[in-house]
């Protein structure tokens, strides 16, 4: 009963709130204050095709180092939560082992997906796409190779150094634009190119590149943490 | 002309000293550990730089992609952020070169990656003048924060760690959802450019997006309801990272709820309700600190109580309210980073948390104990120290404030003191009149973690002798915060 009530009283205030927000809200009128400056000024300023792409990494750019740290973080959070001191715990047996098709499949179709994903990334600012989404189709590339072997572990020596070097290229290439003329970070010093070419957009592209390196690294990293939980044997 | 001292650079040094630990960690994860404290040193050389600046100028903005604000995000700092951002490199460095022997568990380059990140996030957090920016850097603060609450893996981190991660995802959830509503009413992100757009709303509009950008911000803040996760968390990290998560992250959300309610909103409306949280905030606080055993448990229930202290000295919305929560903020940072720094470095000895197994200790670890007494002392307010001022501002202010139940407030007030001071008294009784138990060899901690927290006491004490100028720059930060059309101006200013 006491449940009840509290929840009908709780329900109200939403409602009432929600009530309150939108009686007034401007509806009709045209709010897009920043987003019509993006769209009137992203090819002059930035020389990007996709608009998104010129939004995520020059006007918000900010954000998306932010984003990718985030990832950095979890991912780190992730591998703490998975440490084991004791090595041997990791090596379980398992139940069930993939047949033939899933190994020979996954060792064909593993290259596509890695190119894939690089022509995601290498071509973000022209079409739809981007780092993040590259770096993830290059992720579930390790994850179809981790359940078609499950005694394999990819190096994780040289994942931590890609990852590493990828966010140095971010932050680096961030950080010339505050010894530029434009004291600014992020600014995109590089010659703009012809619009729709594949070298334009000036350091937007090198951006969704490390972007795309460090997400797949991200990525694999969480997946060989979480896998070898229970599957994988070797060294790490 | 190169401008060295470009407050970006707060946020870029401590990113570039990450992912320089990520490269260099399979080589040598012993390296990492003396990344940190290199970051935080730089970190608090620029801060200390920036600050004629701030002075002269007010507010600093930079831009970020060569872009103006309000179309690309900026950076905005002034009195309150500078200062918050000063704290935080201060306390990062300490709290580092503490980790330099206390942590010994692995895997260590994480933790210290992540340690690092918590440090950046906060600094950003209280730098940025964007909305969504907040979001992020609130993201990366708190997602280092649960992999750092988890870091020893027993049974109370992973519990705490797990209660905290769900209830700090509900938060950045809410606040996430705040200023998508501040967006579609607005169409900008730019605090400043709200914060002038938003003028022509009346006060229920503003209090949809308001309600759930304080809620998500008040989870992270251990505002009353909502702090659960706080008595876990706090206690079941190690002891730097409860140093950090008391000291100053608390503090960065009630710093960006104050911020949004100042500079954004102008919600002058909705301090009533403020001061009632803060209040309750504080009363629950104080008052379940007093009934602890567990001495990093109560350490964490007194920063609910003192979170409720300077919150309520802030809800007061009177210059000398603001300037008393300033000096409160300071005043507990410092003194609540020292006192969970002493108190990892008594556990290393006698190996609990239990305050009576602390009985006697004052006279073997004599710079612990000392130390431990002038951190209380400057926590519950004693004359010499700065906490006497702070809370005597605050007090000053509320008499000020004038309504049918101000007595009643500052009654309050004295009796949650009362109650603070009667938790620390009972604890240093045990330290240093308390019989030592038998067959214990307890010896002082070994300098590298006396070191640090010796340094932040030699802070406190300056601040006790020299209270003067702080009083007077805490003035100036109240006034500037108050005259929130000087922040808008100076973003804006370049259009």
């Amino acid at each position: 009963m006491i449940r009840k009530i509290t929840y009908t009283i709780f329900l109200s205030i939403i409602v009432a709130t929600l009530i309150l927000f939108f009686v007034a809200f401007p509806f009709g009128k045209n709010k897009m204050g920043v987003g019509k400056y993006y769209l009137n000024n992203d090819i002059k300023q930035t020389g990007a095709a996709n608009v998104v792409t010129a939004v995520t990494l020059d006007y918000r750019g900010l954000d998306t180092l932010g984003e990718v740290t985030v990832l950095f973080a979890a991912a780190a959070g992730v591998s703490i939560l998975f440490y084991l001191i004791d090595q041997d715990k990791k090596k379980r047996e398992r139940q069930v082992y993939p047949n033939f098709i899933v190994r020979v499949g996954s060792r064909i179709i593993f290259p596509f997906i890695l190119l894939f994903g690089s022509y995601i990334f290498i071509h973000g600012h022209l079409t739809p796409g981007g780092g993040f989404q590259g770096g993830s189709i290059i992720a579930s590339g390790f994850l179809l190779l981790y359940l078609a072997y499950p005694g394999e572990r990819v190096n994780r020596k040289k994942l931590a150094v890609t990852e590493g070097l990828a966010g140095l290229t971010f932050v680096v290439f961030g950080a010339i634009g505050i010894f530029t003329g434009a004291h600014s970070f992020l600014f995109n010093f590089f010659p703009k190119g012809t619009l729709n070419m594949l070298f334009s957009a000036g350091i937007l592209p090198i951006l969704y590149i490390a972007i795309g390196f460090k997400v797949g690294s991200e990525f694999a990293g969480i997946i060989d943490d979480m896998m070898c939980q229970t599957v994988c044997g070797g060294e790490k | 002309m190169v401008n060295l001292t470009n407050p970006i650079l707060l946020i870029a040094v401590p990113l570039f000293f990450v992912f320089l630990a990520a490269v260099i960690a399979p080589f040598s994860k012993r390296a990492t550990k003396y990344l940190p404290p290199v970051a935080f040193l730089i970190n608090l050389i620029i801060t200390l730089y920036l600050i004629p600046q701030v002075a002269e100028k007010g507010v600093i903005v930079a831009t970020t992609a060569g872009i103006k604000p309000p179309f690309a995000i900026n950076i905005a700092v002034d009195g309150l952020g500078l200062s918050l951002a000063i704290i935080a490199s201060l306390l990062g460095l300490i709290a580092s070169l503490y980790n330099l022997k206390y942590i010994t568990e692995e895997p260590q380059d994480k933790f210290n990656m992540l340690f690092l990140l918590l440090g950046t996030g906060i600094t950003w957090m209280v730098i940025t003048g964007d909305m969504f920016n907040l979001f992020v850097a609130f993201e990366v603060t708190s997602i280092s924060a649960f992999g750092l609450v988890g870091f020893l893996r027993d049974k109370d981190s992973i519990e705490a760690g797990f209660k905290y991660l769900v209830m700090g995802s509900i938060g950045a959830s809410l606040l996430l959802i705040g200023v998508v509503m501040l967006y579609a009413a607005t169409g900008t992100l730019n605090m400043a450019d709200i914060a002038e757009k938003i003028a022509r709303f009346s006060f229920r509009q503003k209090l949809l997006p308001y309600s759930f950008i304080f809620t998500g911000l008040g989870i992270e803040g251990a505002l009353f309801p909502l702090n659960a996760w706080l008595p876990d968390a706090h206690p079941a990290a190690p002891s730097s990272v409860s140093s950090i998560l008391s000291g100053i992250m608390t503090t960065a959300a009630i710093y960006a709820i104050i911020r949004a309610t100042v500079t954004v909103f102008n919600y002058s409306a909705i301090t009533p309700f403020i001061l009632l949280i803060a209040l309750l905030t504080l009363v629950f606080g104080e008052t379940s600190a007093f009934f602890q055993k567990d001495i990093k448990r109560m350490l964490a229930y007194s920063t609910i109580g003192q979170t409720g202290f300077f919150f309520f000295a802030f809800s007061l919305g009177s210059v000398q309210g603001m300037q008393g929560a300033f000096m409160q903020i300071l005043n507990h940072s410092l003194s609540k980073a020292m006192l969970f720094l002493i108190a990892g470095a008594m556990i290393t000895q006698v190996h609990s948390r239990n305050i009576d197994d602390f009985s006697g200790i004052g006279k073997k670890m004599k710079i612990s104990s000392v130390f431990f007494a002038i951190g209380a002392f400057s926590l519950m307010g004693l004359p010499p120290f700065f906490g006497f001022w702070s809370k005597l501002t605050i007090i000053f202010a509320t008499l000020a404030y004038t309504n049918f139940y101000t007595i009643t407030l500052v009654v309050i007030l004295l009796f949650m003191s009362v109650i603070e001071g009667a938790y620390f008294f009972r604890v240093m009784q045990s330290m240093f009149f308390g019989k030592l138990k038998e067959g214990t060899e307890i010896k002082e901690a070994s300098p590298g973690l006396v070191v640090p927290f010796v340094i932040l006491g030699i802070v406190i004490l300056t601040l006790a002798i020299y209270p003067t100028p702080i009083i007077a720059v805490s003035k100036k930060i109240a006034v500037q915060l108050i005259h929130r059309a000087v922040y808008i101006n100076a973003v804006l200013g370049g259009l």
